[in-house]
């Protein structure tokens, strides 16, 4: 479903992600991880057209979406959420995730001025479409609750919501679990599991080792910004490369995590 | 008993003693009062158009005289050399602000916060410049003998004129209000929450700070129509760096993001210099103090404050509105 092709990122003469290649299978769960500073968010931002790449291609259901600005590769299907949060604070739950309805939206600045019948019936579909969203995900009885005003877990949840509403068919996910003590991790986790059962294709970035290895079902691991190993959560757990990044050399095939 | 943010029927008691008032105006004052009143109407204008940027799309402009100098002398221009009739240099005036707001804002929306507030200012002051040193514009002189718009083969009265602005301030108001309720208004506020949040929601952020630019300049320009045609003489020397910063206090002092805010801001910082004219040397610096003070004490300005907050206006409310229910009871 996306593929990337040797990207390589540098800021200077800092190579940030060097000649990475992968592949995300269609439905699948693919998690990237590494220490920190290894380029996962960087490798991130390339793909989702925050940055570019200075060599190398990235290919979304084989086209070619290379260098295309943010809101372009979003209009592609791709959505995402962001290592420190970044909901709208000014605005409610429920405004939030009307605003990651903005692809589906087709009036025009002239028809919102005038306030048309079929503005108004858009918009009223609109918020018949984001309340029933909020109902399925459990968000509903907040949806008048100023953003910031949620517990963090749930400002991560509404994240993936309103990144979900563009109707991306691939959530790219930074680091969701940041922050959040075990039981919100083990909620999200299952949000996260369940969203995918529905259909999504999901990416995501992670440091909490317990939920990658029990959520992914594949795991490339980058150092350096090099790819040092890729495939399922059991093969990285044994891959010399891998521990050899986490624990050093001396603890090389030494260790079973 | 139950305290109730502004009910409906409050807001609507207030429209409507505020409409009454507007509209007898007139008949009561003559002369100075109505001009300032015409004024004041024209600055709702002006600060609810740069209300579109900077409250809503969070893009601060300081050089929005440029597109109001830019609707003035269209206007003027128009009515005096092509004897045009009103309504052509009327829109024609927001036509030609706009188009010059699609141009600074194609150079200047790349750049980020302060450095926008600052080419904007720099701009602002080249057109000002450049028209005062043209002799198409009549250079220092200014242009005189704008003539009043003509209706039923006569020439309009200032009266009558009054209420033209009036009608259109209440439509350009309302307009703006839809606007601010509407996705648009909601994908201004994404843009000035977080811009990066918005480009990944598919907003193409170029795109919007474009589109709110040019209305925004439309509206000034339109503005600037009014004041020529009202006053009947403009002069570059008027359209300095000041007019901005007043328009801009205006905004900070009624409410950024709201629509009510730059009309009360509008209003009272139009006619409160007419009440305190003995410190007139002083203005710039009591508009100065007022920005700060309100930044600092009223971040959201009048329209944001808890009226209710403060005890003696909430005693008096409560006595008010006890008293009106036992009225209806």
């Amino acid at each position: 479903m996306l593929r990337s092709e040797k990207i390589c990122v540098r800021f200077g003469g800092l190579v940030a992600v060097d000649h990475v290649s992968l592949t995300v299978e269609e439905g699948t769960i693919h998690a990237i991880i590494g220490p920190n500073g290894a380029g996962k968010t960087t490798f991130f931002n390339t793909i989702s057209g925050a940055e570019k790449p200075a060599e190398g291609k990235v290919f979304f259901r084989d086209e070619d979406i290379t260098g295309l600005p943010p809101h372009r590769i979003a209009e592609k299907g791709i959505g995402r959420t962001f290592q420190n949060i970044k909901l709208f604070n000014s605005m409610s739950v429920l405004e939030n995730v009307l605003c990651g309805m903005h692809l589906n939206v087709r009036s025009n600045i002239v028809q919102d001025m005038l306030g048309m019948s079929f503005q108004r019936r858009e918009e009223r579909e609109l918020l018949e479409k984001c309340e029933s969203l909020l109902k399925q995900v459990g968000l509903y009885d907040k949806r008048d609750l100023k953003a910031n005003n949620l517990p963090y877990g749930e400002q991560r949840k509404l994240e993936i919501v309103r990144a979900m509403a563009t109707d991306a068919s691939l959530l790219m996910l930074d680091e969701p679990a940041a922050g959040m003590n075990p039981t919100e991790t083990r909620e999200l986790m299952q949000f996260i599991r369940k969203i995918n059962d529905e259909g999504l294709t999901i990416l995501l970035i992670e440091h909490d080792v317990r939920m990658v290895m029990t959520l992914a079902d594949k795991i490339t691991v980058l150092d350096h910004g090099i790819k040092i190993a890729e495939g399922s959560a059991e093969d990285v757990r044994h891959d010399a490369n891998v521990i050899e990044a986490y624990l050093g050399k001396s603890y090389r095939g030494a260790v079973d995590v | 008993m139950e305290r109730k943010r502004y009910s409906k029927y409050n807001r609507l008691l207030v429209a409507l003693a505020a409409l009454i008032i507007v509209l007898i105006l007139p008949y009561v004052f003559s002369g100075y009062i109505l001009q300032i009143a015409v004024y004041a109407y024209i600055y709702i204008l002006l600060a609810s158009s740069l209300n579109l940027l900077i409250g809503y799309a969070g893009i601060f402009s300081m050089g929005h005289v440029g597109f109001y100098c830019v609707g003035a002398y269209t206007s003027a221009l128009l009515a005096t050399k092509l004897d045009m009739p009103f309504v052509i240099c009327f829109f024609a005036a927001g036509l030609l602000a706009a188009l010059a707001g699609a141009f600074v804002g194609f150079v200047a929306l790349r750049l980020n916060d302060i450095f926008f507030a600052f080419a904007t200012m720099g701009l602002s002051e080249v057109i000002r410049i450049v028209i005062q040193n043209s002799d198409f514009t009549n250079g220092t002189l200014g242009v005189t003998g704008i003539p009043l718009p003509e209706w039923f083969g006569r020439s309009m009265n200032r009266e009558e004129f009054y209420y033209l602005v009036v009608v259109i301030v209440v439509i350009v108001v309302v307009l703006i209000s839809k606007l601010a309720k509407s996705h648009t208004g909601r994908t201004l506020a994404m843009i000035r929450d977080d811009q990066n949040a918005a480009a990944s929601l598919g907003v193409n952020i170029f795109k919007y700070k474009m589109m709110v630019m040019v209305l925004s300049c439309f509206i000034a320009g339109l503005a600037g129509s009014l004041y020529a045609t009202f006053i009947q003489y403009i002069n570059a020397s008027n359209f300095g760096i000041t007019v901005s910063i007043n328009i801009i206090a205006m905004v900070a002092i009624g409410g950024m993001g709201t629509v009510s805010g730059p009309v009360i801001g509008a209003i009272l910082l139009q006619l409160l210099p007419e009440y305190i004219r003995f410190l007139s040397n002083f203005r710039q610096i009591i508009y100065g103090a007022a920005i700060v003070i309100s930044i600092m004490f009223a971040p959201k300005g009048l329209v944001g404050i808890r009226w209710r907050r403060i005890k003696l206006i909430d005693q008096l409310c409560c006595l008010f509105e006890t008293k009106l229910n036992n009225e209806e009871s």
